[in-house]
């Protein structure tokens, strides 16, 4: 472990992976509500162009990078809409078509950045690559994410679990959607430096599922997801220093491992706990 | 599932002191329209309801029974006419009026457990940040138990019965401390013996001095004060018990 944190590189890395796998990881209990992972996993992917375009435009910065993955990730959103009012599909079959299509804009359009930047880093993350400024990113990137989050428990909640009741208690319904949109965009940007836009779904999605397997409570997914995503985020940065593997896999794999772990063992909703015991209506 | 609703609201009575002193309070409309496009789905709709008054909302699908909860909620923006309770906009009043959507839109494998959901009651109270204080949780205490869920606090709402799950909703408008409860096809998808429940749950809310309005499609028995038939319009509205 010494060893490991003589590099600052590794010290940096481990940092970020705490910082970004745990506002992931709190956030990940609202994309688990919602019920529309996939949804978020094809907004991820239309991240790439979104950011590529940007950085041919006006070089690459953390703001350009955001402002580019949120019109792209808008854009994609919106179109799937539009496209599925006006043709005979649905809006998950508009979104599929829409962001591979815009995923290989984004990997013809990094061909043309003058930053040569590997792709694999854009697609898999390299989160020992990280400068300074980008820590402080994360850093205030999670802030935002938590402190909005907190702020707007209440609402959001209602918002998801039963938005005409929501509505009728005068809680902004379609401005809660949007300020969740925005904070799933500004993680999914953040978590592309430490496990790329194929991964990022990942970090935000299976922290909060794997704690769904034993409560139930919404706060517990939060704070819960954000322990879990900050845990394994440092322990696969520290095992994939140990083993030579690509720490973005590590910590999306360490994750998908603790699902499944919790899907079977929960002594409460675990696959062995209902063999044991059926489900019954009380 | 217990069906024991014999006197389980001595204690929120209290709390919401709506047993003595709104019998007076009405929920109006008036020439309310609501168009879903070019469709017509309610038509110059005038009732005034009170207090104490349990009404069905009666009529073949597509009635509009559904669309008029909604319009009461205040879910229908492009709704013309007007609708006021107690003399004013139920903006004004949001809290004291509880809408409990139809069953299939309940997400019931949603993590949150009785008490959680009774808790939300209280948010119309406290706003986006304010603590839950001991008066919060004592009311919450008291909505529990007069809809005997005590025992089943801490269990998930998809872990319950229809008829428990039915209670837990209305456990959350007693703790809002509601007193107009707006109740969209309650009675549907319950066993004989739920039904038998809810039903004296309604008329006993109803002498507890709160206003119910339910859509409901089969007979009236003995659940309801009024009856409002619906068919786009209002075809009649009339006391039954």
């Amino acid at each position: 472990m010494n060893d490991f944190l003589e590099f600052t590189f590794n010290q940096k890395a481990l940092l970020a992976a705490t910082l970004i796998g745990f506002a992931n990881g709190y956030l990940s209990g609202y994309v688990v509500l919602r019920r529309d992972a996939l949804k978020i996993g094809s907004l991820s992917h239309a991240l790439l162009p979104g950011i590529a375009i940007a950085v041919l435009l006006v070089g690459l910065t953390a703001a350009s990078a955001f402002v580019g993955a949120l019109i792209a990730a808008l854009l994609i959103g919106l179109g799937s809409l539009a496209v599925s009012r006006s043709a005979r599909i649905d809006s998950d079959t508009a979104l599929a078509i829409l962001y591979t299509t815009a995923f290989s804009i984004g990997l013809i359009a990094l061909n043309f950045v003058p930053e040569r930047v590997d792709i694999e880093d854009w697609l898999f993350g390299n989160i020992l690559g990280l400068a300074d400024h980008d820590l402080w990113v994360a850093f205030g990137v999670s802030a935002v994410v938590l402190i909005v989050l907190t702020a707007c428990q209440r609402p959001l909640l209602l918002t998801i679990f039963e938005p005409n009741v929501a509505a009728t208690q005068g809680v902004p319904v379609r401005a809660m959607h949007f300020l969740l949109l925005g904070l799933v965009i500004l993680a999914l940007v953040t978590s592309l430096q430490a496990v790329g836009c194929i991964l990022s779904l990942g970090l935000l999605v299976t922290p909060a599922a794997t704690i769904y397997q034993f409560a139930n409570s919404p706060r517990a997914l939060f704070w819960g997801g954000g322990l879990l995503g900050a845990a394994c985020g440092s322990l696969a940065v520290f095992l994939s220093w140990l083993f030579d593997i690509p720490s973005g896999s590590a910590i999306v794999l360490l994750l998908g491992a603790c699902f499944f772990a919790a899907y079977i063992f929960s002594p409460r909703y675990g696959m062995l706990a209902k063999r044991k015991k059926p489900h019954s209506h009380g | 599932m217990s069906t024991g609703f014999e006197n389980p609201f001595h204690a929120c009575g209290e709390t919401t002191c709506v047993r003595e002193h709104h019998h007076d309070h009405a929920l109006e409309t008036s020439g309310l329209h609501v168009h879903y496009g070019k469709v017509c789905a309610l038509e110059d709709v005038s009732i005034k309801a009170t207090c104490g008054q349990a009404i069905a909302l009666q009529g073949p699908n597509g009635a509009g029974k559904s669309t008029l909860l909604k319009s009461l909620a205040g879910l229908i923006p492009n709704a013309t006419g007007t609708i006021t309770w107690r003399g004013e906009s139920p903006k004004a009043h949001r809290h004291e009026i509880a809408y409990l959507p139809q069953r299939e839109s309940v997400d019931w494998r949603f993590p949150i457990t009785v008490r959680g959901l009774a808790e939300m009651g209280r948010y119309p109270h406290l706003g986006w940040w304010k603590r839950f204080k001991k008066k919060d949780s004592e009311v919450v205490d008291q909505a529990l138990e007069a809809l005997s869920l005590t025992d089943l606090q801490d269990r998930a709402i998809g872990e319950l019965s229809g008829g428990q799950q039915q209670r837990a909703f209305l456990a959350r408008a007693l703790a809002q401390e509601a007193h107009v409860l707006l109740l969209d096809e309650p009675f549907t998808g319950l066993d004989i013996a739920s039904q038998e429940s809810l039903s004296k749950l309604i008329r006993q809310l109803a002498r507890d001095g709160r206003l119910l309005l339910v859509s409901h499609h089969g007979d009236l028995g003995n659940t309801f004060t009024h009856a409002a038939r619906l068919d786009r319009t209002l075809v009649s509205f009339v006391e039954v018990s």
